[in-house]
């Protein structure tokens, strides 16, 4: 059609070529558009994130739930020290009492196995024994026969573990195969068992007694101060209840009055006005609750002052005569240097509630603080939401890190290969299994890493031989070193094809001039080619990264979604914890919050770092070729 | 050109299209909505069959956000709604109407070889809580606890946090899954795993469901258990149509026969 | 290159140097046939657990029904003479009824009965939009930057956004695609939402920026920004293989410009195009994230041309038939859809892990691995043979 106008002026040619021309250089220009746009809307969602989130954290000041946190955070740490001083009481009772509670359990476990595996025939027979009782007498013998064929056959296949003694086994399999219902013999064994535990268990915690003593001192310790802590918690919740409903429904209140003020039809503005003052309400008084706290707030000081001298007191009292193992010597030596720290750091918030105002304005410094230095992501919490980044960044940066760690010399090991060892053949197969890697689905991937690779990596973990590698037995299959090693997987096709790229890159005259000089293949390869095509190659790193921490669904399915910066005390075991990621949040928390929350801006300030952060490693990417660009041969 | 045109087409033509639904769109809870809302859906549909549904379960905050923007005809949730949430609804002119189908109970459920049988309601608190970390402070054999816990939409996060935990914050070791069933198939593969699921997802594969103070859950001790509580359809004002006849159905006998074959405790039973 | 030392006339043998050549060669060679060892281990591994699903032993040698029913609630039905027997909610309501009291338990596994066409018809439709959009942008821009872009600011501007935009993580596409998509584009309408950026009257009709609700049409939208870059890439690399001699010749018989394109051009660069944008149909049908927001849903029991339209009285005129067909039509793309991908994270992360999911769970991912596997296998070879075929 435009042909044949073409043809007909030549004006009208130039105008329509022009027409044209313009027309492709539009669509040409739409991928900026797209990027701008991309830009506008996450900013257009997520920007309205710091006011919100600084109201939020006003409310959290102005209702009195911070002044509580300043008291609360610190004393969070009794219960771990309590922990501590129980678990060191368990490890030394462990050696005593081990065996015959695993002796108890064994027993128990081998009930339940017998009783599983009969469970067909003991409820037909239980079905039998509720039929009217003419059926019934027809029924039963039948029935009960069954039951105890299959109690005995039971019982005779179930395997015992040689931690009870050939008797015992002897009469509890005796014993297992008489439970007929209704005429059990009593489980003599297993009662003897508990019996026997249980005063063990006596025995060894009388030898024990001023741990116990110490581990019930420090429990009840802060209990005056947990009181008035709570009166004061239930008072700030109630405060911050009546401080969002009135801002909800002042927010409804106001949309409903414009509404109002643009509705032209008198009827409707009427219904609207009415609505909106249906939804009228007083905004909350505060000066009551800051009188209370004012007034709780120096019988807190004297109960933490109190308190703080209470565990002090335990530290040097801690009864380190009764513990011989070394593992809970060690626990209690912790213990007894953390508790003056702890009592320290009551004693130091006292100072920090006498300067706490209610009505201190929140800087959005500080608010932005809270977003990128934050440690806490907590969401629909029954006290405060936090949104703090640091958690999934770090989630993101080590599982980025392990995949990059794993990917790169495999990938840069197999374009050197394919570049400069491999023959034709072995080229032409080795090339498309590795991009067809890049067709691989990740939803896909990660549903390998749910159903194959955790439990393998988790069977593997425990095989003794093993156990020298840090963070070995691992507790959770869904890990970061789980999700590293299929990001790890994913990125390979990108790296190896960058890197090839790079290799190739390498300007023939390099490689003959290398030959010339009587090189060997070896010192070419090594010491011309890959270092002329280490820019190329770091590039390729760099846009691996980027993938990886863009990755969503892999780390969705795998990495465990634990949301708290990891452990490092394990070192390199760190990798075998769970976490959770910043593309990984965005994809689980998205579809289940209100549009316009802090909770749904967050989100979305999430996503803009990732943004951001895809922007940077491109350019870096960039900036890293162009810096050490070969000059053309 | 002409694809535009069948593009403009095509856009313009959304709203008539968007208008004429004849399909109960419900979203909303995991717990109702992985198995008992879709198999009610399944049953009511045999009687009147002219009903599609659309079923999305994302946890029970997305009942109120789906119903506050009309994107759903039904929310379900397992817990009560919020009084902000009630104001954000009235807010978008949306008035709540609220149904109990069923009662549910939190099953606290650890690994079948874990030899912890039963624990006290404190021991509960501070299990989630992250106060006790090792197997051995609660009577099991040594091992560190591995925390599973619903995502944070997710009303039984909610309830359970109201239930067992004092108000009280999860320990931030826990893990958060996605449903009830993923919790029940990580706590089956970990012998240090604990975690809570709805009674329906109590049986499954390699889970043992734990005590609470000598009271075992099950249909006959839902009002002794202590972390009972009522399930809820909501909807959008008093509901008409389709709505009512499939509401109707949830709470007549029929529904009830399907309350308790998934799993929960039909209304019947708690008068 | 293949000169080995020992041929090198200026060197005398060196035994080590060799030894050391063979051992780097069989490291390097180890770690590259690890890599394609991994691949093939997992692709082995679902095509072990997925083709008990897929495949039979007798003829038609494919589970019909697997791809050809919906997915529904799957029910076990044990009885007490220790059969176990399968079914569905229709078929368990019969069962139970026979068996009676011989009834022994049900358990039901939600999403794993049936089989899986909703989630691949919904692909298909997310794929046909993308891929037409994506195509419709992608050609003019590659068009654009080949035969009329002077080398300046502009064509490096946009050649950086196309980098970039390919580097955009696809959780970010998801959020765009629900800010831009299905929160604000343009709908006409007559009652707008209260949600609606900006309403222009029209007259007939106002137009609302309301977005269009989670559909497939924001979602196809979304995936063709996705495989953009894709699609520009691979179009332009096709029109500049097409010799220069070609325009030259053409407009040297006094075409324009656009007419050389037309004619000299794009006919010998389109087979090439195509065949790459096959690739691109194979990473929208892969993407899960872009998706999530925009148009996937967990669950439907109805096929998207299924729709619940009122019932037409028997006189209808032809104008309600046809405006109810169109109706239909539209329905493909303004309604939500299960996607393949979205479908497989919801059998990995809400269900359980035992033997009667896993057939579910491996079936859907055979046959989701087999589509792509096999799109982009098309492409690869076709590309092949277009280079044989086409040499300049």
């Amino acid at each position: 059609m435009l042909t044949r106008r073409v043809r007909g002026s030549w004006r009208g040619s130039a105008l329509t070529q022009r027409l044209i021309r313009s027309g492709f250089a539009g669509s040409a220009s739409v991928t900026i558009i797209v990027l701008a746009l991309i830009m506008l809307f996450l900013l257009r969602e997520g920007a309205g994130f710091l006011g919100t989130y600084r109201r939020e954290l006003e409310t959290y000041r102005r209702c009195g739930l911070e002044f509580c946190d300043l008291v609360d955070r610190p004393l969070a740490q009794q219960e771990d020290l309590a922990g501590s001083l129980r678990r060191a009481l368990s490890s030394s009772l462990e050696p005593l009492i081990g065996q015959a509670r695993a002796r108890r359990d064994e027993a128990l476990r081998l009930k339940r196995e017998v009783d599983q595996l009969t469970q067909t025939q003991r409820e037909v027979f239980e079905q039998a024994q509720a039929l009217p009782a003419a059926q019934a007498a027809a029924a039963l013998p039948e029935a009960t026969k069954a039951l105890s064929a299959a109690l005995k056959a039971a019982s005779a296949a179930v395997v015992i573990a040689p931690i009870l003694s050939a008797k015992q086994a002897t009469d509890l399999r005796l014993q297992l195969s008489t439970q007929i219902p209704g005429k059990e013999q009593p489980l003599a064994l297993i009662n003897q068992l508990q019996q026997e535990f249980l005063r063990v268990d006596k025995e060894a915690k009388a030898r024990f007694e001023g741990l116990q003593e110490a581990i019930e001192t420090l429990e009840e310790a802060p209990e005056d101060l947990r009181e008035t802590l709570s009166e004061l918690k239930e008072l700030a919740l109630a405060a911050k209840e009546q401080a969002t409903l009135h801002h909800t429904l002042e927010e409804g209140r106001q949309k409903l009055l414009n509404a109002a003020q643009n509705a032209r039809d008198p009827k409707e503005k009427a219904a609207l006005l009415k609505e909106a003052e249906a939804s009228h309400s007083e905004p909350p008084d505060e000066s009551a609750l800051q009188a209370q706290i004012a007034e709780l707030r120096e019988p807190l000081v004297l109960h933490i002052g109190a308190y703080s001298a209470k565990v002090d007191q335990l530290a040097l009292h801690l009864p380190e005569a009764e513990i011989q193992l070394p593992e809970a010597m060690e626990l209690l030596q912790k213990t007894a240097q953390a508790l003056p720290r702890h009592a320290a750091a009551m004693r130091a918030s006292v100072p920090e509630l006498r300067q706490w105002k209610a009505d201190a304005p929140v800087h959005l410094r500080s608010v932005l603080g809270a977003f990128f230095f934050g440690t806490q992501w907590l969401t629909n919490s029954s006290w405060q939401d936090f949104f703090g980044f640091l958690p999934l960044l770090s989630g993101s940066l080590i599982i980025a890190l392990i995949a990059i760690a794993m990917a790169t010399p495999l990938s840069v090991a197999a374009a050197i290969y394919c570049n400069q060892f491999a023959s034709p053949r072995e080229r032409e197969w080795i090339k498309p299994v590795i991009e067809f890697i890049q067709a691989i689905p990740s939803v896909v991937l990660g549903f390998i890493g749910i159903s194959l690779l955790g439990d393998l990596l988790k069977d593997l973990s425990q095989l003794p031989m093993l156990s020298w590698i840090p963070g070995f037995p691992i507790a959770e299959r869904l890990n970061m070193f789980n999700a590293g090693c299929l990001l790890a997987l994913m990125a390979i096709p990108t790296m190896f094809s960058l890197a090839e790229d790079a290799l190739n890159n390498v300007p023939q005259a390099y490689i003959d001039a290398s030959e010339a000089l009587g090189a060997t293949q070896l010192q070419t390869i090594f010491r011309v080619i890959v270092p002329a095509a280490l820019s190329g190659m770091g590039a390729a790193v760099l846009l691996g990264l980027g993938r990886v921490i863009g990755e969503t669904m892999v780390v969705l399915l795998v990495a465990g979604n634990r949301i708290a910066i990891p452990d490092f005390s394990d070192s390199v075991g760190v990798v075998f914890q769970p976490a959770h990621t910043l593309t990984g949040i965005i994809a689980q928390e998205l579809g289940e919050v209100s549009r316009g929350s802090a909770h749904w801006q967050a989100l979305f300030m999430v996503g803009i770092v990732l943004f951001a952060i895809s922007l940077a490693v491109n350019a870096m990417a960039r900036a890293m070729v162009r810096r050490f660009e070969l000059p053309k041969s | 050109m002409k694809s535009l045109l069948v593009l403009l087409g095509l856009i313009s033509a959304l709203p008539c299209s968007l208008n004429a639904q004849t399909t109960l769109r419900i979203r909303g809870s995991d717990t109702l909505g992985a198995k008992l809302v879709p198999q009610m859906a399944e049953a009511f549909k045999k009687q009147a069959s002219a009903v599609s549904f659309d079923i999305a379960a994302e946890g029970s905050s997305t009942a109120f956000t789906n119903l506050a923007s009309g994107s759903a005809e039904i929310g379900m949730s397992s817990r009560r709604i919020k009084a902000d949430e009630r104001a954000l609804c009235r807010a978008k002119g949306v008035s709540i109407q609220e149904f109990e189908v069923a009662w549910d109970m939190i099953v606290i459920v650890v690994n079948k070889n874990n030899p912890v049988g039963e624990l006290s309601k404190k021991q509960v608190l501070k299990i989630f809580a992250g106060d006790i970390t090792d197997w051995s402070e609660v009577g099991g054999s040594p091992g560190p606890i591995s925390i599973y816990t619903r995502n944070t939409s997710s009303g039984t996060y909610r309830d359970f946090i109201n239930l067992a935990m004092k108000g009280r914050e999860y320990s931030r070791n826990s893990q958060k899954m996605a449903g009830n069933e993923q919790i029940a198939s990580e706590v089956g593969s970990n012998a240090n795993g604990i975690g809570y699921v709805g009674l329906a997802y109590a049986g499954s594969k390699g889970c043992k469901v734990v005590s609470i103070e000598g009271v075992s859950p099950s249909v006959a001790t839902v009002k002794d258990y202590p972390y009972s509580r009522p399930t809820y359809l909501y909807t959008n004002g008093q509901p008409t149509g389709n709505t009512k006849a499939f509401i109707d159905y949830c709470l007549s006998p029929g529904g009830d026969e399907i309350v308790s074959k998934v799993g929960f405790v039909p209304m019947s039973k708690m008068k | 290159m293949s000169d080995s030392p020992s041929q090198n006339p200026f060197i005398a043998t060196d035994r080590g140097a060799s030894l050391r050549r063979v051992a780097m060669a069989w490291s390097l060679r180890l770690m590259t046939g690890f890599i394609v060892l991994v691949t093939l281990a997992i692709l082995l591994h679902i095509g072990w657990k997925g083709a008990p699903v897929l495949f039979k032993t007798q003829a038609p040698f494919v589970n019909t029904a697997f791809l050809s029913k919906l997915p529904s609630t799957l029910h076990v039905i044990s009885d007490r003479d220790g059969r176990v027997i399968e079914t569905d909610n229709r078929g368990a309501e019969v069962l139970k009824k026979q068996l009676g009291p011989n009834l022994r338990e049900e358990k039901t596994i939600s999403y794993s009965g049936g089989g899986i066409l909703g989630p691949i018809v919904g692909t298909a439709l997310l794929v046909l939009v993308s891929v037409s959009v994506a195509l419709l942008l992608g050609v003019a821009s590659a068009i654009y930057l080949s035969e009329y872009a002077r080398p300046g600011k502009t064509v490096e501007l946009i050649r950086l956004a196309i980098l970039n935009l390919a580097g955009v993580p696809s959780v970010v596409f998801g959020l765009f695609g629900l800010g831009a998509f299905v929160l604000t584009a343009p709908v006409l309408t007559n009652s707008p939402l209260e949600r609606s950026l900006l309403i222009i009257p029209l007259g007939f009709a106002k137009l609302s920026f309301q977005g269009w609700d989670t559909c497939v049409l924001s979602g196809g939208f979304t995936l063709a920004f996705v495989i953009l870059p894709v699609i520009i890439t691979a179009s332009e690399q096709c029109l500049a293989a097409v010799p220069q001699g070609f325009r030259e010749t053409s407009m040297a018989l006094g075409a324009t410009r656009w007419q050389a394109i037309r004619s000299a051009v794009l006919p010998f660069a389109m087979p090439g195009i195509l065949t790459s944008s096959i690739l691109g149909i194979a990473r929208a049908a892969g993407e899960t994230a872009p998706i999530m927001f925009t148009a996937a849903l967990a669950f439907k029991d109805k096929l998207p041309w299924q729709r619940d339209l009122p019932a037409l009285a028997a006189d209808a005129s032809w104008w309600a038939h046809w405006e109810q067909s169109v109706q239909r039509l539209l329905g493909l793309f303004t309604e939500s859809v299960q996607a393949l991908p979205y479908h497989i994270y919801t059998l990995a992360a809400r269900i359980p892990n035992n033997e009667y999911a896993q057939r579910a769970q491996y079936g859907s991912v055979l046959v989701f691995l087999l589509l792509v596997a096999s799109l982009s296998l098309c492409s690869m070879l076709l590309r092949r043979r277009l280079r044989r075929k086409y040499k300049w």
